[in-house]
Formats: structure tokens, sequence, C-alpha cells
């Protein structure tokens, strides 16, 4: 199985999609086990895309939380036959961080350090944390629907219809946003290839 | 970069990193918690006989009271071992009306 394999199996997202409906549901008639099971499946994921959209943890999990309070609030409400769970939850935390990052000041080009000054050694980079954060640097160059579509692209693994309904475009919009944005992260880490420290074969 | 396999590394860092700390999700549980519709506290109501039942004690309790009823009963009848001919009558009678015993009075007349 590829890298990308567990992330792209529909019948796998199809049985998570009824666990995740029968999830709520438990939580719904006041299961207990339920609430902490809510917490365990949903935060994550909210988490994991605010923290690449963000950059930031505290400013992540502060996005994660609005969040869940969000589903939680409305998940006495749920219509069986609406969206995924997990596609609306990604909905509200991809607006709450396109709230944010719009919201940001914008620093004059000189006012941004030079990306070597902030590099690791390469040994570092061996590290997830330091891999994550080259990640995010490259990320933060890109335009921020771009930057999005290519998160929930392939940090996510979600599917490009996915995609397209979770930032409400149609399918060929949300292909060409993850292509571009493919295409722009590439060219961004072309710039850090030494300080990344990946050999060249 | 060398190719996509790289990039993968990239992306697979940056799933594996973005892991909640602990401390958040212990917070995220206790909204859950905060937030759960709450299931009806009230139970199921009992029907009278079960009510009673429950008041008394219990099955055992019921038979324990059962018992004692029929074998009061059984005295009140029979007067095993003359338990009541031993009684004072004239005190047994002088809560009724008049304060009479009828059959010290049907004594006397005889």
């Amino acid at each position: 199985m590829g890298a990308m394999g567990r992330w792209d199996s529909d019948s796998k997202a199809a049985d998570d999609g009824q666990a995740d409906l029968r999830l709520l549901a438990a939580y719904v008639s006041g299961d207990a086990a339920a609430a902490r099971g809510m917490a365990q499946r949903f935060a994550p994921l909210a988490f994991r895309l605010a923290l690449r959209m963000l950059g930031n943890r505290a400013e992540a999990e502060d996005v994660a939380q609005e969040a869940m309070i969000r589903l939680l609030r409305a998940a006495p409400g749920w219509q069986a036959g609406a969206a995924r769970v997990t596609s609306w939850l990604y909905r509200v935390v991809a607006n709450l961080c396109l709230d944010r990052l719009r919201r940001r000041p914008m620093l004059p080009l000189d006012a941004v350090p030079e990306a070597e000054d902030r590099q690791p050694g390469a040994e570092a980079l061996l590290t997830d944390k330091a891999r994550a954060a080259a990640l995010d640097r490259a990320l933060a160059g890109l335009p921020e629907r771009q930057r999005l579509a290519l998160v929930l692209r392939h940090i996510e693994g979600l599917s490009n219809p996915e995609i397209a309904v979770i930032m409400e475009v149609g399918v060929e919009a949300a292909e060409s946003l993850t292509a571009r944005g493919l295409r722009g992260l590439k060219a961004a880490l072309a710039g850090q290839r030494d300080a990344l420290g990946y050999e060249e074969v | 970069m060398k190719g996509p396999v790289e990039l993968e590394d990239l992306f697979a860092a940056g799933r594996d990193e973005a892991v909640p700390d602990a401390a958040f999700l212990a917070r995220i549980e206790a909204a859950a918690l905060a937030h759960q519709p709450q299931r009806d506290p009230t139970p199921a109501r009992a029907g009278g006989f079960a009510a009673i039942l429950r008041a008394i004690g219990g099955w055992l309790a019921a038979g324990g009271l059962a018992t004692a009823a029929v074998v009061g009963l059984w005295i009140g009848v029979n007067d095993p071992g003359g338990l009541l001919g031993n009684a004072d009558t004239d005190v047994l009678f002088d809560g009724l009306a008049g304060g009479s015993n009828p059959f010290a009075a049907g004594g006397e007349e005889g």
C-alpha cells in the first residue's frame, strides 16, 4: 500500500462516516463514554488542519476548540442524510482559519527574516518537528485557498470531490487549487533543498 | 528536493507532528460533557403495587408481613391454648358503647 493508500480508501471513508454518525447519536443520547469519543475522534483532526493552516499551536488550539464546540452544539439537530461529520467540521475549521489569516497584519517583505537565518541544521531536520516547520514555512508562502486545498489533499488525505464539498467549489476548481498549491510548494521547497538535508539522486 | 518521495516525507511529518497535547484534549472532553444533552433523570413510573412493595422493603418483608397476618387471624379464630380466654374480657369490652359487657349482663339476667 502506498503512503497515501490508507487515506484514499473510499470504503474506509464510508465506514468512518457511518461510525461517526453512530458516535454522534450515542453522544446525543447522553452516553458519557461517547462524549470522550467525540473529543478523541474529532478534536485531533480539527487541530491538525488548523495547525497546518496557521503554523501556530496556540492559535490552532483556539480554532479547534471553537470548531468542536460548534459541532457539539449542532449534534442534537444533526440530520442523518446531511454532510459527513468530518466534512462539516473541516469546513468550520477552514473558515475560522481563513478569517484569522485575513485579519493578520500584512508584513512588508523585508520584515520577514531570510529563510536561511531560521534553518536548523540538516541533522535536526530529520525530526518530524523540524520537517513540519519546513513544511509550514513553505505553506505560508502560498495563497490561502491553495494552502487549504493542499493541506486537505496531502495532509488530511481527502479526495478532490471531498475537498470541493468542504471548500464549496466545483470538483475541477478543487483539483486546480490542489495542483497549483502543489506546484507552489515544490517551488518554495526547491529553495530550501540544501537546508532540508535531502540528498540528490 | 529530489522527488515526490521526499515531499511525502514532509507531508507525513506534517501529520505526525500535529498531535494535540493531553491538556487540550482534556479541555475538549470537558466541553463535550458540559454540552452533552442529558438523559431523562426520572425513572419509569412503577405501578401502585410495585410502589407499595418497594415501600415496605421488598418481597421478603412482604412475605413476613403476610405470615404474621395469617397467624394473627388463626389465633383470633381458634384461640389455641386459651390465649384469649385468660384475658380480662371486662377490660376488653370497656371500650364498647355503654361500657357494658353483654356477656356479663346476659349471665346476670339468666
